[in-house]
């Protein structure tokens, strides 16, 4: 009775010892998948920074005002974002060398004009405004791939930011900007509501009109369409392709949504960035 | 119960089932807490929080959560949520920051609340309209040497103070590419 005992007191010993071995193991584990994929979108340590000797002068500028200002300069504790920032002629000193630093990463980094013309009239043809002005405001990897591959920023006047493959000059992405200049501009769906089919028929004749090939993306992606949830106002019509390429994250897809009055409120491509034609 | 264990076939059969119980009640219990999105550079505050798992961007793995708040009406914010990250992800260059915006009926807040903070001194507020760009990577900003991301359930600098409640704020993956 008492070695019984004593082997009940050791198994219960040993099961308790396991659950919390179990938990230690699933923490370690989560913890690491965590950092993995916190990790996934830092880039590549081959990632060569378009730069040159202005560039590198103007970066030491910047951390060398940072530093100054933030020592000896104007600053505020931020009690939202918990921490000190300039303000006044802090800022505008560090905010003015920011500015040029932005301006001379977007000179190295821009293509030839003729070539970046190609951009502006798919650009100006995905707007459906032949006099859009817009402007280059540099590139940098797209989200999308896990191969690195840039794409360009593109702001145009009409508050809509225009991400474009530098490779085919096609637009892989059309959004809202998110610092808008002017609020009035900002694209709004109207209270008008068209029928479920009338909005598949521009979306669909919109599509075939702006997207190359788009006969075999509908013969080979999968299809969804989602209409507005909730407090939304614009249809989601979606085709994916039916696998991921080699090595990547996300499948490319194509994407259009069309606002419950027939206006195109947003647009992806991502096929050019994974070089599919 | 313990007349039922007199020979050594059985305190093997006891051990290897207390053994089994122990590790499968430890994952499950794990399991819980990798959903509680704890992961090293997340942190949020505020009380309201809503948990969808097996939603949201998923990154190829099994395990994969949503987060989401109602939005504050008024000036100010409730639940916050911040992504900072470690100093060697601060590289000495334009960072573009994207956020997922999923395909869910848990998002329709026009004008959330987001702060890019960057160069160690500066902060750029940006408005994120999450009734449009479902499913894809929406871009935020871009910023010099970004170094972390702030998320309230409260209005955007474009919409300050505003009255209306009852929208669904989504918080999900921060994406920092150069």
């Amino acid at each position: 009775m008492r070695r019984t005992g004593f082997i009940l007191v050791v198994a219960a010993v040993i099961c308790v010892g396991a659950a919390l071995a179990g938990i230690w193991a699933t923490r370690e584990f989560a913890q690491a998948r965590e950092h993995k994929m916190q990790q996934e979108p830092v880039p590549s340590q081959g990632i060569q920074f378009q730069t040159n000797e202005r560039i590198k002068q103007l970066q030491a500028e910047f951390e060398r005002a940072v530093r100054e200002e933030m020592k000896s300069g104007t600053k505020e504790y931020n009690e939202k974002l918990k921490q000190y920032f300039l303000v006044g002629k802090s800022k505008k000193r560090v905010d003015a060398i920011s500015e040029k630093l932005h301006e001379e990463i977007v000179k190295a980094q821009a293509r030839p004009p003729e070539q970046m013309a190609l951009a502006v009239k798919n650009i100006r043809a995905i707007a459906g405004d032949p006099n859009l002005e817009v402007k280059f405001e540099g590139a940098g990897g797209n989200p999308y791939t896990t191969k690195y591959r840039q794409w360009e920023e593109w702001r145009g006047n009409n508050e809509m930011i225009y991400f474009v493959d530098p490779k085919t000059n096609r637009v892989c992405q059309v959004q809202q900007n998110p610092q808008p200049v002017d609020l009035s501009k900002l694209p709004k769906v109207s209270d008008k509501k068209l029928g479920e089919k009338e909005i598949s028929r521009i979306a669909n004749q919109w599509l075939l009109q702006h997207v190359p090939n788009f006969e075999l993306v509908k013969a080979n992606y999968r299809f969804t369409l989602t209409p507005p949830p909730e407090g939304c106002n614009s249809y989601l019509f979606r085709w994916e392709a039916p696998q991921k390429p080699e090595g990547e994250e996300m499948k490319p897809f194509v994407q259009v949504e069309v606002g419950q009055d027939g206006r195109i409120v947003s647009f992806n491509d991502t096929r050019p960035l994974y070089g599919i034609e | 119960m313990f007349r039922l264990i007199n020979g050594k076939k059985s305190v093997l059969i006891f051990f290897a089932t207390a053994l089994i119980l122990g590790l499968v009640s430890g994952i499950a219990l794990a399991q819980v807490y990798i959903f509680a999105n704890d992961g090293f550079t997340w942190q949020q505050y505020g009380t309201e929080w809503h948990t969808v798992n097996n939603d949201g961007y998923w990154t190829g793995s099994g395990l994969w959560k949503f987060k989401w708040s109602y939005n504050h009406s008024g000036c100010g914010y409730d639940e916050e949520a911040y992504w900072d990250w470690p100093s060697n992800y601060e590289l000495n260059y334009y960072g573009r920051v994207y956020a997922w915006n999923d395909n869910s009926s848990y998002s329709n807040m026009y004008g959330a609340d987001y702060n890019i903070c960057y160069g160690g001194a500066s902060y750029q507020r940006c408005n994120f309209d999450q009734r449009y760009n479902n499913e894809s990577w929406v871009y935020l900003g871009r910023v010099y040497k970004p170094t972390a991301v702030n998320a309230t359930d409260g209005w955007s600098y474009l919409y300050t103070c505003n009255g209306v409640g009852g929208y669904k704020v989504e918080f999900d993956e921060i994406k920092l590419e150069y």
